[in-house]
């Protein structure tokens, strides 16, 4: 098709009818002996890529090659394993024990990772009230070094969570020296890491990683060299793509992907990531007589929603159907859909409104400005309008949206939300224990079922614990969850070894190579 | 002429001290905190206070306004809080990026409207200056991303002449002359070409309005060459204001990058303030909107200047 003739037809379906501009894209790059990656991200700019300052999901994306965490996630199995930190025990509920993995090194030349740098890290965290004080680090009471490879954390309180959440989201550790030398704004600019790649420079939206010679996984990584840009368009990072502009792309448009599929120099990657689209009520700043507040109103409008029709409509089918706050890859983890039918019953639905007694009723629903969600929250207005309530659509940029959900100030949103922490903990316990910063609910019998599955130790009695929430959650319905929306990579077909995950931010490139 | 640039160059800090009040009172006016977006949800009162604290956001806002606009004067534009960077660094990283990109864009749009205005003029309704009227009606009503679409799709995706993106990045830097100007192109017409529409229509009635002056009659009696009659009489006369115009126009496309840079991934100023927004950013809405409009007045002082430059009976 290219380098011929333009028909209105052709120029038409490229530019109106899909919305988009897809060519038929470049053939592959010769792989033999290739060995840099040119990857394309989401965003404007990459920001802070310190662990130790919050960061951005393209920060992420970069901060997750060029550190390793004390302990990584074995999404099929459902575990935390070993990474940096090769053991880990409690002696007694409020004391665990972390021994290192020995020989790991500093990139540099900034000398070996040893517990003194966790120590430094989770003190650093602590006392400059990071905001890891707030998520991972909050039970931490005390940390110190016991030898060189061996860390002892008390902590304030029992915390069941502590492998997935303190070692796990909180287990990204910076190199002591490095950061006491650099600075902290320095380091957040240009990390030292002890991943498989290091920082070579970083140029408004571009960042350049190369192979850590020192990196402690023989044969890895595979690549000498990637490429990060952050593009923040996805129609032009899929072009780029398909013009061999670039090797490797993250977040392209679900609508683009069918188009893409048909081109065979190409892979498209589609998992069900830790992503949710939830509805939720404000159960504790709402008028008293809001209907909504009737557990029977919210599961109408629970089973008033078809998900399957928000996945096809919305997301093209890359999301999947989901009526509960625990995916895939969680402990804890039983189904997508455990109450709720995926296309709905609204003979159900209406059954339970006229078993509240609710006719029909007025309410603002607030959303951010992401275009799909203005989309979805015009689709479930439609359904929900099927049993009389009528939806008033409030689209917000992020920072208006924040502002009112954060506060609580609202009656009912609909948005989506990246889940970080591989742990139950963190997606139960801020959005539904009535101290969480983004919950509307405040129910003594709920936030003590909270509080029990969190200062569990056991994991096989943790995973109990959080099915009875799970169960309670779907009765009571504080939040109605939509969908789990897919993390999608599109690459090269040339390009091999992409071991992909429901985590956002976790796209290791280390096993990636040219085949 | 040395007095009046004084007294616009005076002139200028107390325009920009204005701006600088009213983005400040705009940011904080706008709901939504910079401190609950760049922690998220899961933090502790005791972080958000830090932050707080750390970018005086804890104090009454005619302090906040007097740390800032006293740390301004110093040459510190503040710090970013998303991206943990100075203002300046930010700024100058992108700033040379949006300059290039207006004057590729203002190349283009001087290349284009200077021969097509002037023939337009000159063969004033005829099929040439009716097309020449046709392309500037849709050079002002295309908007620039719909026309970015579709160069994108002709140059770079059917024809496969021209890259979509590569502004900014360190293969465009670091490669030879064609490289560096490639990524260019399709961002610079994309953004020049309503430029191109004002520029012509306007040389086009200017230069209709000289060549009916007497002295094109009298240059004519005197047997000059057609070219040199229009080159140096007519045209030189008649750039007076498309000069004025496309001073203004050049500090104006430094604001309005904006959705051009989105497309292209142009690492500019326009990207950067729309991040800011989104996330309340204030050092960096604050610190850009200042330069921006640092620019566009300087452009019109250079306008005022080329002004009495080009045409001797202007005195200022």
């Amino acid at each position: 098709m290219r380098g011929q003739g333009i028909t209105r037809r052709a120029f038409a379906a490229g530019t109106l009818g899909s919305g988009l501009i897809l060519g038929s894209g470049r053939a592959p790059a010769i792989a033999q002996g290739k060995r840099d990656l040119r990857v394309g991200v989401w965003g404007g700019e990459f920001g802070n890529l310190s662990p130790v300052i919050r960061f951005d999901i393209q920060g992420g994306l970069v901060l997750y090659n060029i550190f390793d965490g004390l302990v990584k996630t074995d999404f099929a199995k459902r575990t935390i394993e070993p990474s940096l930190a090769l053991e880990w025990t409690n002696p007694d509920p409020l004391t665990w024990r972390i021994k290192l993995r020995e020989g790991v090194k500093w990139q540099k030349g900034f000398g070996e990772f040893t517990a003194e740098d966790v120590v430094y890290c989770w003190n650093f965290h602590i006392e400059s009230k990071s905001f890891q004080v707030g998520t991972a680090l909050f039970p931490v009471d005390s940390v110190k070094a016991d030898g060189k490879y061996v860390v002892e954390v008390k902590t304030k309180l029992p915390f069941g969570a502590f492998p997935g959440v303190t070692m796990g989201y909180g287990g990204t550790i910076i190199s002591a020296k490095a950061h006491k030398e650099m600075g902290n704004q320095a380091y957040s600019a240009t990390p030292v890491g002890n991943g498989p790649f290091q920082i070579e420079s970083k140029r408004g939206t571009e960042i350049t990683l190369v192979k850590n010679p020192d990196y402690w996984q023989p044969g890895l990584p595979k690549l000498d060299k990637i490429v990060y840009r952050a593009i923040p368009d996805s129609t032009t990072r899929l072009q780029a793509l398909l013009k061999n502009e670039l090797d490797f792309v993250t977040h392209p448009d679900p609508k683009e992907l069918a188009q893409v599929r048909k081109n065979t120099n190409f892979v498209v990657n589609s998992t069900p990531g830790w992503e949710w689209d939830f509805q939720q009520f404000n159960l504790k700043n709402s008028k008293p007589d809001a209907p909504f507040r009737n557990k029977l109103v919210r599961q109408a409008i629970s089973y008033a929603i078809d998900r399957e029709a928000i996945v096809k409509e919305i997301y093209y089918g890359e999301a999947l159907a989901t009526d509960n706050q625990i995916p895939a890859g969680y402990l804890g983890y039983r189904g997508p859909m455990l109450k709720y039918p995926k296309n709905g019953d609204l003979k159900k639905a209406k059954e339970l409104m006229a078993q509240a007694g609710v006719k029909g009723y007025e309410v603002e629903v607030i959303t951010s400005d992401k275009d799909w969600l203005r989309k979805e929250l015009e689709l479930v207005a439609a359904m929900v309008s099927q049993i009389g309530i009528t939806y008033k659509l409030k689209n917000m940029d992020m920072g208006g949206y924040n502002n009112l959900w954060l506060n609580q100030r609202y009656d009912q949103v609909l948005e989506d939300i990246t889940l970080v922490a591989p742990d139950p903990d963190a997606t139960c316990w801020w959005f539904l224990h009535g101290k969480g910063n983004a919950s509307g609910y405040d129910l003594p019998l709920m936030d003590g079922m909270l509080d029990g599955a969190r200062s569990e130790l056991d994991q096989g009695k943790r995973e109990g614990l959080y099915h009875k929430i799970v169960d309670h959650t779907l009765e009571e319905c504080p939040l109605i969850y939509h969908c789990n929306t897919n993390n999608i990579q599109v690459f090269n077909k040339n390009v091999k070894g992409f071991v992909p995950t429901p985590q956002e931010y976790m796209e290791r490139l280390d096993t990636v190579e040219w085949g | 002429m040395w007095r009046y640039l004084g007294r616009r160059l005076i002139q200028v800090p107390l325009v920009l001290v204005v701006v600088s009040l009213m983005t400040f009172l705009i940011t904080r006016a706008t709901p939504g905190d910079p401190v609950q977006i760049m922690l998220g949800m899961q933090t502790s009162k005791e972080a958000a206070e830090a932050m707080r604290k750390e970018f005086n956001l804890d104090r009454s806002l005619p302090e906040q306004y007097a740390l800032w606009i006293g740390k301004v004067v110093q040459g510190d534009l503040g710090r970013s809080i998303r991206l943990n960077d100075p203002v300046t660094s930010l700024l100058a990283e992108r700033l040379p990026v949006s300059l290039q990109l207006a004057a590729s864009a203002m190349a283009f749009a001087l290349l284009v409207s200077i021969p097509l205005g002037v023939i337009a003029a000159l063969r004033r309704n005829s099929w040439i200056d009716y097309l020449c009227t046709g392309y500037t009606v849709a050079g002002f009503a295309i908007p620039n991303f719909g026309l970015a679409l579709i160069l994108i799709y002709v140059f770079s995706i059917q024809l496969d002449w021209l890259p979509i993106t590569g502004i900014g990045t360190a293969e465009q830097v670091s490669g030879g002359l064609w490289t560096y100007i490639k990524p260019f192109i399709i961002p610079a017409i994309a953004l020049g070409t309503l430029q191109t529409a004002i520029l012509t229509r306007l040389l086009r009635s200017s230069m209709i309005d000289v060549l009916s002056q007497d002295y094109m009659r009298t240059a004519r009696a005197k047997g000059l060459l057609p070219a040199t009659i229009i080159v140096v009489h007519a045209l030189k006369n008649a750039m007076i204001p498309f000069v004025t115009m496309a001073a203004i126009q050049f500090g104006y496309m430094i604001g309005i990058q904006v959705t051009i840079e989105y497309i292209f991934a142009v690492p500019g100023m326009g990207s950067a303030v729309l991040n800011a927004v989104v996330n309340r950013d204030f050092p960096v809405i604050q610190g850009f909107t200042l330069v921006i409009s640092a620019f566009f007045l300087f452009a019109n002082i250079m306008a005022d200047l080329f002004y009495a430059l080009l045409d001797p009976r202007i005195r200022y």
